[in-house]
């Protein structure tokens, strides 16, 4: 699922980022000089061979391991997508509907312990790894669950944190008990990474090259790994056609993906048309869409970015000094200096599309400095001066300005740290900072999104040290609970707490912006529910 | 010069056992935990403390620092942390690319450096020097990746012609160099300025000592005086620097790899300090250093060979 690295490897392109952004706008401003002050067009891809049979992609890194035990990085899950399934997956196009792929039939217990299970029959594993039973359906969920030895650990057991066991009634029949109701099982387990079918054999003969050379039921089927520069699945001629009842059959004999780390050689893979189709550059999109050749299309994701506050700091510890804080800071320029525009405003945690937990009615914070003014009064606090720390991801940087102005006009003095990734966790952890910028990724359900403010995280990942009873139960509680309407409330009860507590000002949710030829017809699952179907791409 | 080499590898080995000490500690001085950024916040802790103990990062120092040198000299630079690739495997991926790039970038900075600076030299203070003077300059003041950028968009992107991104295949020796005309020229470009300059200033004085005022009065032509005599002795200086310029150029590749997508060492380094990949960032420092340093070492040997009045200054001391 959108896993980890988007947080842990937040500054990953800070480097590159700088040192390409500013050439680039150098180079594309000498350039740009002579076009009367167009906008730059993004240049036609240069023809390549009638190549209809193969699509290549750019990805944003490189692969480090299929495996549904690791798979750290949210860009190799639009590759293991192509080769392994679950027993269900969220419906291409984005409705947020589960759809069965290797289920005929699945059921979940009134009282929410147990999943029945029905196999589709004839399902033949890639590589001649023979007949899908439910006996690998036990293997792949108890290995992801850390029940069982496995060469490579799970690294993500809490997915499956309410498992007891999953007992086998048939060859293609069986029950997933559980001790108590979860509910993430649903919106995130199943029909994500943790809920990955594989097959015994192949994992346990290739032990920790399983990453390297995964073998699935999927569509399509490993070919090799060339590091650095491309990742190659080609047809699996033997599949059995389950997902073929929700799309047509892809045109492709071959998917490459290519990995290009930096943003400014992306956009040029895509204009001299090394790669078909690719996330861009938030700077490069009006390039691209200014010209004929491309489309360029935004999907949303669940990951959310915002302004936080250290309670635990001595001047910050008075709410009314951080109602002053939120009370001062313009949003709405952040959004348009850090992203171009191209990132959708946040007003609480959960963004809308989270199947439960969007807070439609949370209060919408406009630059008040009076306001502000009246808070720092009531906490009889002036002549403020307070840090900001931010790590340099995309962004940031804008951010801490505007807010530099927009708590000048109330009279704090903000001074702001660039930090290296690690130096700034370090600091973010120990509580040396005030204020901070940071995105965090985040999967289908609330609760990994809920879990980073709770207290247990304080000191961890929980930089504003802010430890709240209530939040911290109703957290506890929703994972249990497994009444969609009741959870909801739950969960905007949680971000009404964080309100009321002035923990954060939401900026954005993020918004991945991907380009490709407009020759290509290209419906793209909304990130929020998954990764983008690259089989499902046409031309 | 056997004395001189001898001393000359004692110097270079205790180089490298430095280099290898600081790489022993780099875990050390760099904050960020690398077990996170590889199973991501939602590891478990077993699972984290297990992967601890994989990459023995909390072992005490001297004893990692001692396994890695220990290692390092038996060829076994650890495994990656995030795919548990052998990092010597990696490398021998990464370097051939790297090399490629550097060697060619070195190539067209002398083929096209060292004629510029004769020319230059022809006729100091004419019209034409002061014009290659003017390019040459600019040449050394252009960074590499900005160079890089223009080359991009002026020839695969405007005119449609050389490919962009990537290294080619390398079974295909036209399609690899394709690859690398453009990284190499972007690269080369600070060196063709630079050696343009430095041939022209040793042309200039090598032309004004005693023996070619001799050879100009025994009437023997300008162009001749120009290219057999005169350009053997200004070679020398430049033939010294070739090593720091190898060096440099391996260096300045890691942009050139970064905005030209080629996976090579400079990328590597790069992505494995932003994952705090210590196995493969110890690996990939170690190679550019050792390729530095080998570099220096023949440069340093082979202008001893070319002028024999370094050795006989040594014999008779």
């Amino acid at each position: 699922m959108t896993t980890s690295n988007a947080k842990s490897g937040w500054s990953r392109n800070r480097v590159r980022t700088v040192i390409v952004a500013s050439a680039a706008a150098l180079v594309l401003a000498a350039c740009g000089g002579a076009d009367n002050g167009d906008a730059e067009e993004a240049e036609a891809p240069a023809e390549r061979g009638t190549e209809d049979t193969e699509l290549r992609i750019r990805t944003v890194m490189d692969i480090r391991s299929l495996d549904p035990n690791v798979m750290p990085a949210t860009t190799d899950d639009a590759i293991a997508m192509t080769i392994m399934e679950g027993l269900v997956a969220y419906e291409p196009g984005g409705s947020g509907e589960l759809i069965n792929v290797l289920a005929e039939e699945i059921e979940i217990s009134d009282d929410g312990t147990e999943v029945d299970f029905k196999l589709r029959e004839g399902v033949q594993f890639q590589g001649g790894y023979g007949e899908l039973t439910a006996e690998d359906v036990k293997f792949s969920f108890e290995r992801s669950a850390g029940l069982i030895e496995s060469e490579v650990p799970a690294s993500y057991a809490d997915d499956w944190a309410a498992l007891e066991e999953v007992e086998v009634t048939g060859d293609y029949t069986g029950i997933i008990h559980l001790n108590a109701p979860f509910a993430p099982l649903m919106t995130n387990t199943l029909p994500g990474n943790a809920g990955l079918i594989v097959p015994q054999e192949a994992v346990e003969e290739r032990g920790e090259d399983f990453g390297t050379d995964p073998v699935g039921t999927g569509p399509y089927q490993w070919v090799d790994w060339n590091p650095g520069q491309e990742i190659t699945v080609e047809r699996y001629e033997d599949y059995h056609g389950g997902m073929w009842d929700y799309l047509d059959e892809p045109q492709w004999e071959r998917i490459v993906w290519v990995p290009i780390e930096d943003g400014t050689a992306a956009d040029i893979a895509l204009e001299t048309g090394d790669v078909d189709m690719g996330q861009i550059s938030t700077g490069a999109v009006e390039r691209f869409e200014a010209s004929e050749h491309f489309v360029v299309d935004p999907l949303a994701t669940f990951d959310y970015g915002f302004i936080g506050m250290n309670v635990e700091d001595e001047v910050l510890s008075d709410v009314n000094v951080r109602r002053a804080v939120r009370a001062a800071l313009d949003i709405d320029s952040m959004i348009v200096a850090g992203f171009d525009g191209q990132v959708e405003r946040a007003n609480a945690l959960i963004a809308p599309d989270m199947p439960v937990g969007h807070w439609a009615d949370a209060p919408v914070y406009q630059p008040d400095p009076e306001e502000a003014m009246s808070y720092l009064e009531e906490a009889g606090a002036s002549d403020l001066t307070l840090n900001m720390i931010i790590d340099g991801q995309v962004g940031s940087e804008a951010i801490a300005e505007i807010a530099q102005a927009n708590l000048a006009e109330i009279g704090i003095d903000l001074e702001i740290e660039l930090l290296d990734s690690g130096q700034y966790r370090e600091s973010a952890q120990a509580g040396n900072h005030q204020l901070f910028y940071i995105s965090f990724s985040n999967t289908a359900d609330p609760s990994w999104a809920t879990v980073w403010f709770s207290c247990e995280q304080v000191g961890d990942w929980n930089y504003n040290h802010w430890c709240n009873e209530e939040y911290q139960q109703l957290h506890e509680d929703a994972l249990a609970e497994t009444d969609p309407d009741t959870r909801h409330e739950m969960y905007v009860r949680m971000q009404e707490l964080m309100d009321e507590d002035a923990v954060a000002s939401w900026v954005m949710y993020r918004t991945n912006l991907y380009a490709y030829n407009s020759d290509m017809e290209i419906t793209l699952v909304p990130e929020r529910y998954g990764k983008y179907l690259a089989y499902d791409f046409r031309r | 010069m056997a004395q001189y080499l001898l001393k000359r590898l004692v110097m270079t080995f205790a180089v490298v056992l430095l280099i290898l000490l600081f790489l022993a500690v780099l875990p050390h001085v760099i904050p960020g935990d690398p077990v996170e950024n590889i199973l991501g916040p939602r590891a478990t802790e077993d699972r984290i403390l297990q992967v601890r103990q994989e990459m023995g990062i909390d072992d005490p120092i001297l004893v990692q620092a001692g396994n890695f040198i220990w290692n390092a000299f038996q060829g076994d630079l650890g495994r990656d942390f995030a795919t548990n690739r052998p990092v010597t495997a990696m490398l021998a991926q990464a370097v051939p690319h790297t090399m490629a790039l550097a060697f060619a970038a070195l190539a067209l900075a002398v083929l096209l450096g060292i004629p510029f600076g004769v020319l230059a030299a022809t006729k100091p203070d004419s019209l034409l020097d002061r014009i290659t003077s003017v390019i040459s300059v600019s040449f050394i003041t252009m960074p590499s990746y900005v160079m890089g950028l223009f080359l991009l968009l002026l020839f695969p992107i405007a005119l449609g012609i050389l490919p962009a991104t990537g290294t080619g295949d390398l079974s295909d020796p036209l399609d690899y160099l394709s690859h690398l005309i453009l990284p190499a020229s972007a690269l080369a470009i600070t060196w063709v300025g630079y050696f343009a300059r430095l041939v022209r200033s040793s042309m200039l004085e090598v032309v004004g000592s005693n023996y070619i005022r001799v050879a100009r009065a025994y009437g023997i032509r300008e162009r001749a005086i120009h290219y057999r005599y005169a350009l053997k002795n200004a070679l020398v200086p430049t033939v010294a620097i070739l090593g720091v310029a190898l060096g440099n150029l391996l260096g300045g590749s890691v942009f050139i790899e970064l905005i030209f997508n080629r996976p090579g060492l400079g990328n590597l380094a790069l992505e494995a300090i932003n994952a705090r990949n210590y196995p493969v960032l110890r690996g990939s420092i170690l190679m550019v250093a050792l390729l530095f340093v080998v570099a220096n070492l023949a440069a340093d040997l082979s202008y001893r060979f070319l002028d024999p009045r370094i050795r006989v200054e040594e014999t008779t001391k």
